[in-house]
């Protein structure tokens, strides 16, 4: 049984090769995920294009080869083809016909990346007045007014880049899509603690509607920057929107918040200066709003101190350490020689970029040993 | 932000079946050839149609574009054989591929991207050719 194999004279050069990882060949597969995937990519020429599902992004990477790669269909003749036997080379008759109709040089492999944000025209809110007028005077790209545009011109997949826009504490003020400032979030968060705990109102039911008005009690005959939207995004980054229930109700995460003080109360009190970590616990309670209902404890501010002393405390910004690996060890050890795992894990994980277990990631640059039910790290 | 989505609809479709695919051509009768080398075809068709014999039937016309008769391929079971012209014999396998490829069809005219097929196998001839003898 043989087959005849034609070929067109011109290629279609519109054809391309995706790798399809079994993630993607579910989703093509589903018909309830229909016209799902999407390509994108920032602009025309230029930059990377990403491929998007639902909720999951993967970057595209072009790889060339110098193999000849034919597609190849099956045709049924317009008029049959006859050629002498002697051309059969012993093979029976030809029982099809296949022609060629693309040839590919390359293929697109996919690798499964995190979305981000284009946040280059996405300008910050301190609190200000005029916003709008200084936005749209001070930057010389579009601004956006809806969520819904900037995830359209983002690489990322709708539900990735709805959660990191949460997360960052994004916002519409005045018909801008911006990021609040941390000064304003903190405010806006402090505020907002004052006031639902004066109204009593529940802190794992909160509404939108009445946060807003609780609020809006506290600054009347003020200028009012806490508008709706605010409050809504006060809400994404320190509350959990409760799936169940039919009204839309926002669930505080308490040592979230807790953490999030804790973080304040290293950059007030022990920036460049160590303070005896009892006193820094009473500095941290101080800063929640009174009777604020919830535990301390200096395991949740992981990644963000070191003890110099045993019964010391300090603050660490991680954005001012080494990236590289052999230096941050370094400069860790000398403001701590001895660090406990749990401890020093958090300022050195995102330096493990090849995904090593983390205790053979930290053997690479230091020494690990075991200290009753603790693990220590130490210099080499 | 350009973006573009891909249509998958159709492909869904005409593959309902959930049947294993049994042979390297996919169940929408397309296949996946690949030679480790160049295929040398001849320029220009036009002026060799012509003299194209009827023996030969080198050359033939299908919607309106003229196509090459350029080999024989036989296939038994996971072996492949590829006859090009009249000397050159290629010895080569259905193999499996690590990730499946998608045939994406991308129309400059509207914009828009069709995924046309998935393959799973191909032929692939990886040694020099042979003389046929």
């Amino acid at each position: 049984m043989s087959i005849n194999l034609h070929s067109a004279s011109e290629y279609d050069p519109s054809y391309k090769l995706i790798q399809l990882t079994p993630e993607l060949l579910d989703i093509i597969q589903d018909p309830a995920q229909n016209n799902q995937l999407r390509f994108k990519s920032l602009d025309e020429d230029r930059s990377e294009v990403v491929l998007c599902s639902h909720d999951k992004t993967w970057v595209l990477k072009q790889r060339k080869h110098s193999n000849t790669v034919l597609l190849m269909k099956e045709f049924v003749p317009e008029e049959p083809i006859s050629f002498d036997e002697t051309q059969l080379f012993g093979l029976s008759k030809p029982y099809m016909d296949i022609l060629s109709f693309a040839k590919t040089e390359s293929e697109f492999e996919t690798r499964e990346a995190e979305g981000q944000l284009n946040l280059d025209a996405v300008p910050m809110y301190d609190g200000e007045l005029d916003f709008r007028e200084r936005a749209t005077k001070k930057s010389s790209a579009r601004i956006f007014e809806t969520l819904e545009e900037l995830l359209e011109n983002s690489p990322c997949s709708a539900v990735e880049g709805v959660l990191k826009w949460y997360k960052i504490g994004g916002s519409v003020k005045d018909g801008v899509l911006c990021i609040l400032s941390q000064n304003f979030l903190s405010k806006a968060l402090h505020v907002l603690l004052m006031s639902v705990m004066a109204e009593s109102l529940d802190l794992q039911r909160l509404q939108i509607d009445d946060t807003y008005e609780a609020v809006g009690k506290d600054i009347e005959d003020e200028f009012n920057p806490y508008t709706r939207e605010i409050i809504r995004t006060v809400l994404n980054k320190f509350a959990v929107q409760e799936q169940q229930s039919q009204e839309e109700t926002w669930r505080l995460r308490i040592p979230f918040i807790a953490q999030w003080y804790g973080i304040q109360a290293l950059r007030k009190y022990v920036s460049g200066t160590s303070m005896p970590l009892d006193e820094f616990l009473i500095k941290w309670k101080s800063l929640f709003p009174p009777f604020f209902p919830c535990d301390i404890d200096v395991e949740m501010l992981r990644g963000y101190h070191f003890k110099p002393t045993d019964k010391t405390i300090q603050y660490v910004a991680r954005s001012t350490l080494p990236t590289d690996p052999k230096e941050r060890f370094r400069v860790l050890f000398r403001l701590q020689s001895q660090w406990n795992l749990e401890d020093i894990k958090p300022l050195i994980e995102e330096l493990n970029i090849r995904g090593m277990k983390i205790d053979s990631f930290i053997m690479k640059y230091a020494r690990r040993k075991r200290l009753g039910k603790k693990t220590v790290v130490t210099s080499r | 932000m350009p973006s573009v989505k891909i249509g998958t609809a159709q492909w869904q479709k005409l593959t309902q079946s959930q049947e294993k695919q049994t042979t390297v051509i996919t169940p929408l009768g397309i296949t996946m050839l690949e030679i480790q080398g160049d295929l040398e075809l001849p320029k220009d068709f036009t002026a060799l149609t012509q003299g194209d014999s009827h023996h030969e039937g080198r050359f033939s016309e299908q919607d309106g574009q003229n196509i090459i008769r350029f080999g024989l391929l036989q296939l038994d079971g996971e072996k492949a054989t590829l006859f090009v012209g009249k000397k050159q014999r290629l010895l080569g396998k259905v193999t499996k591929l690590d990730v499946p490829v998608g045939i994406m069809h991308f129309s400059s005219s509207d914009n828009k991207v069709e995924l046309v097929d998935v393959v799973k196998y191909k032929i692939i001839f990886k040694d020099r050719p042979l003389p046929i003898m």
